[in-house]
């Protein structure tokens, strides 16, 4: 039986990957964002794929986690196979059968026709690649830090601190939350009532304005934004390791980057330099 | 630098990058002129768009101006009489507002009263040269008779066919005779008009390989003052097609080029870009949806071939661009029905010279209405004029790219607001956040919660699951979450709290919620959510939601403008998000698949809207308390 709060919380296991700076964690995971955008050679994304799971390897996350990143994983693989089987749009394409024929009444002549495409199948695999890399890799950075020190990193990141405040809180509302949701739901059970509906949002919200406003009460009797600046009982510091492995990854992504757009400029015409060509064929076959 | 300076500066640069667009486009024209029978060819060292030439002679006065038809021209006739020895001046007029002014000289003597060619196998580029044909294949002797003189000439031509070559059709007016054991074709033609054609094509075959054959052309002529003899000799040599073959070889094919043979160098080879014209420009005038572009080229294929005999051989080389999967003509590639004979690919005759490389340029044509981009295959195939056997090919992939703009604007624009978001959010800090009690973040806070565990969490679930078992067609299930529910918490919370902002701030904490406890931190995500943002605010500022300030929605009218707004980001942001998904992912979605997750999706999200009015409604006093 799946379990929410296992599977959302962080696990303390202390791996090396557990012990990175949580701004780190957040940079490498923006900058893999990005670079998986420009990144168009399959290898290179079935590299990036296998060091997320070989460092939840590492991480020695629990066997449920491992399995539930598996199922999601393919899950969403073949969601983007399944829908670019269907809307592959480039040539060659073979048709291997017809899920909507141009005859079907009503629908044929809307879509004219609905073919499921054997390289539509194979470009979704190579295309689904990205999004299980960044899923995988979120993962592991969840699974791997506590959501406040990744709260922490986000705040020295210059992220203001009253949404720093705002997303603890939240969080904290979680348990809250499903706890209110289970009572009001065996409520409206014990009432004859539905188990989920739209109506239950009523009264689950009505307790949380409640909450919130004895919360809010609580935190500006404690001070809450009553300086401008503000100190942390913890406090973060990027070793000499972390900063080099960071400046390294960010360069090799910067470079990824620029030669994917210049090859972009050039393959559309819209700027070309010839002493770039070594560049373009670069690339061309190897990005 | 004061703020006059910058303007300046500004206006400098735009200027400076107008001018550059400007002459970079004018490369140097250079041009000359070949006085010709018919008057004069002017040839052009590129295609250029030529709106009318004038022409002037030596004294000044205007002989002609002739309006030139659409199109780029690198040849155009100039139909003038001229003089001998006298000069003559042709200023072109470019529809780009440029113009070409150049001088020719006439010959000092006039052109012979008559010209006589006389080609076989017809299309060699030179009538003085042997040329090979295959044995048993039929060829085609061209002779051309011109009249260059006002005074009407009578023409007599004997055709002398030697041993060895059989004529398979003599054409109307002209008689094949036997004399002393060799066949004649003869024929008479007066001709009358200066510049009038007699032109005839005679079909011949050549029976026996080894043999080389000369046929030879006598025209007798007459005046009424006098009578003269013009002779044409025309070399066959007849060989069998392997012996050609072994000899023709198809070297390179490169595309694109230009009609020149020339090929870009900052084209990759095999590579074609092809933008759509978009809907903005079509209504500016340009080209209409279903105009097709076919009727010009879309580019040209180089064909080299060589040839490492000693006599020049006519080949018929064929451009055929095929989908790899059915081994079929590309519809897209497919050259228009007026257009090659109707045979759908482009093709061409050329002399190849003995021991010399040649290069044929055969247009490509593109169809717009099929324009899927891909790779192709092009089979570029020579074969010996008159046989059918194909004797040296050469394929090369070709790989379309059709450049669809907005996708990448869209995205570029969402990147755009991402990023003065996130810079937005950095530099103002806690001063945008100080409008906001304490009591305030704590509900938005916890409406990101509910926000979170109502649809992120059952999403994540039910989204994949839905997905695979329904593919595509999942929106409509998933659609009560994802827009139902969403749109009714984040609705609800303006109603609560009324405040421009508020829905940005409960967007970005769950955002936040679903990167730390979901691991979703997609760039896809950060785009969306800044645009949701931003739509959400305009469309609840615009609707009177948070310029008001007051109690939420309380007519039925109020409900419905918000519903239709709401229903309308909703409409808005999904289709960016198909845009982004299209660029960032390389993904494709049919038009039809869009519409329909845009239509359900308003359905949902209106609905969504009107129950947030309600539970707004109720929630209110409560948050007050």
């Amino acid at each position: 039986m799946l379990n929410w709060q296992e599977l959302t919380q962080s696990e303390t296991a202390g791996t090396g990957i557990h012990r990175l700076d949580p701004r780190v964690k957040i940079t490498m995971l923006i900058i893999t964002g990005g670079l998986i955008v420009f990144l168009d050679n399959p290898v290179l994304l079935a590299i990036l794929l296998a060091v997320g799971a070989a460092g939840m390897l590492i991480a020695r996350l629990t066997l449920i986690k491992l399995k539930v990143v598996c199922v999601v994983v393919l899950l969403g693989l073949w969601g983007t196979v399944f829908s670019q089987a269907l809307f592959y749009e480039q040539v060659p394409r073979t048709v291997m059968g017809t899920l909507i024929s141009p005859g079907t009444p009503v629908l044929g002549p809307l879509t004219k026709g609905v073919y499921i495409y054997r390289e539509g199948m194979l470009h979704g695999l190579r295309q689904g690649l990205r999004m299980a890399t960044m899923t995988t890799l979120g993962l592991l950075v969840c699974w791997t830090t506590d959501s406040r020190l990744l709260l922490l990193g986000l705040v020295r990141m210059r992220l203001p601190y009253s949404l720093a405040f705002m997303t603890v809180t939240a969080v904290r509302f979680i348990p809250v939350l499903l706890r209110e949701t289970m009572q009001v739901v065996t409520s409206a059970k014990m009432r004859g009532g539905s188990r989920l509906s739209m109506q239950l949002l009523s009264p689950i919200l009505a307790n949380c304005l409640r909450r919130a406003g004895t919360l809010a009460v609580a935190v500006e009797s404690r001070a809450f934004r009553a300086q401008d600046r503000r100190t942390y009982l913890e406090e973060l510091d990027l070793s000499l390791r972390e900063k080099l492995f960071l400046t390294g990854y960010l360069l090799a992504a910067a470079a990824v980057v620029t030669c994917k757009t210049s090859y972009f400029c050039y393959q559309y015409g819209l700027y070309y330099v010839s002493a770039l060509r070594p560049v373009y064929e670069f690339t061309r076959v190897y990005l | 630098m004061t703020r006059y300076k910058r303007i300046l500066l500004i206006v400098l640069v735009i200027v400076a990058a107008g001018g550059y667009v400007f002459f970079r486009g004018s490369q140097e024209i250079a041009a000359q002129v070949e006085f010709t029978g018919q008057g004069a060819d002017i040839l052009l060292n590129l295609p250029q768009e030529v709106a009318t030439v004038t022409v002037t002679n030596e004294a000044g006065r205007l002989l002609s101006v002739i309006t030139v038809g659409p199109g780029a021209r690198q040849k155009i006739p100039v139909f003038i009489k001229w003089e001998p020895d006298k000069q003559y001046a042709f200023e072109l007029a470019l529809r780009d507002g440029r113009g070409v002014r150049l001088t020719g000289r006439t010959p000092a003597d006039e052109l012979e009263k008559v010209s006589f060619v006389l080609q076989a196998p017809y299309g060699l580029s030179r009538t003085d040269s042997t040329g090979v044909v295959p044995a048993g294949s039929a060829f085609t002797a061209n002779i051309l008779l011109t009249s260059h003189t006002d005074q009407p000439v009578n023409v007599l031509l004997d055709l002398v066919i030697p041993p060895g070559v059989e004529v398979l059709s003599v054409p109307q007016g002209m008689q094949a005779e036997q004399r002393g054991g060799v066949q004649h074709i003869v024929g008479r033609r007066r001709l009358a008009a200066i510049n009038e054609h007699w032109n005839e094509q005679i079909v011949l075959k050549a029976a026996q390989e080894g043999l080389e054959p000369v046929i030879q052309a006598v025209a007798n002529i007459d005046n009424g003052r006098e009578q003269w003899q013009m002779t044409g000799h025309a070399a066959v040599k007849v060989a069998t097609v392997a012996d050609i073959a072994r000899n023709i070889r198809v070297q390179a094919v490169e595309v694109p080029v230009d009609v020149t043979g020339r090929s870009d160098p900052k084209a990759r080879s095999g590579s074609l870009v092809y933008a759509p014209a978009s809907r903005l420009s079509s209504l500016a005038g340009g080209k209409g949806e279903h105009a097709r572009l076919d009727d010009e080229p879309f580019t040209y294929a180089g064909i080299q071939l060589s040839n490492d005999g000693d006599d020049h051989v006519l080949a018929l080389v064929t451009v055929k661009i095929i989908d790899p999967a059915s081994g079929a003509l590309a519809p897209v590639f497919v050259s228009p029905a007026h257009k090659n004979a109707g045979l759908g690919y482009s093709y061409g005759v050329v002399d190849l010279a003995p021991h010399a490389f040649s290069q044929v340029i055969l247009p490509v044509y593109l169809n717009e209405n099929s324009a899927f981009g891909g790779r192709y295959k092009l089979q570029a195939e020579a074969s010996v004029f008159g046989a059918d056997q194909v004797i040296s090919g050469a394929d090369k992939e070709i790989q379309l790219i059709t450049r669809n703009d907005r996708p990448v604007i869209i995205t570029l624009f969402m990147a755009m607001t991402a990023l003065l978001g996130i810079g937005w959010l950095i530099w103002r800090q806690e001063a945008a956040l100080a409008r906001f009690t304490s009591k305030e973040l704590v509900i938005i806070s916890l409406f990101g919660t509910v926000t979170f565990v109502a649809v992120n969490l059952p999403e994540t679930v039910l989204w994949d699951m839905a997905r695979a078992v329904l593919g595509p067609f999942s929106f409509l299930v998933t659609g009560f979450f994802n827009q139902t529910v969403l749109y009714a918490l984040l609705v609800a919370l303006v109603v609560v709290l009324p405040h421009p902002g508020a829905v940005t701030l409960m967007i970005i904490v769950r955002f936040i919620l679903n990167g730390f406890i979901l691991g979703h931190f997609t760039p896809v995500q950060i785009l969306t959510c800044a645009v949701l943002a931003l739509c959400l605010e305009v469309a609840l500022y615009a609707a009177g939601v948070t310029r008001k300030r007051e109690a939420g929605p309380d007519t039925v009218g109020k409900v419905a403008l918000l519903a239709v707004a709401c229903g309308l980001v909703d409409v808005v942001t999904t289709y960016m998000n198909f845009m982004a998904y299209m660029t960032l992912y390389r993904l494709f979605y049919a038009h039809w698949y869009i519409n329909a997750v845009l239509a359900a999706g308003f359905l949902y999200t209106a609905g969504g809207a009107a129950i947030g009015c309600r539970l707004g409604s109720t929630l209110r006093r409560t948050a007050l308390d």
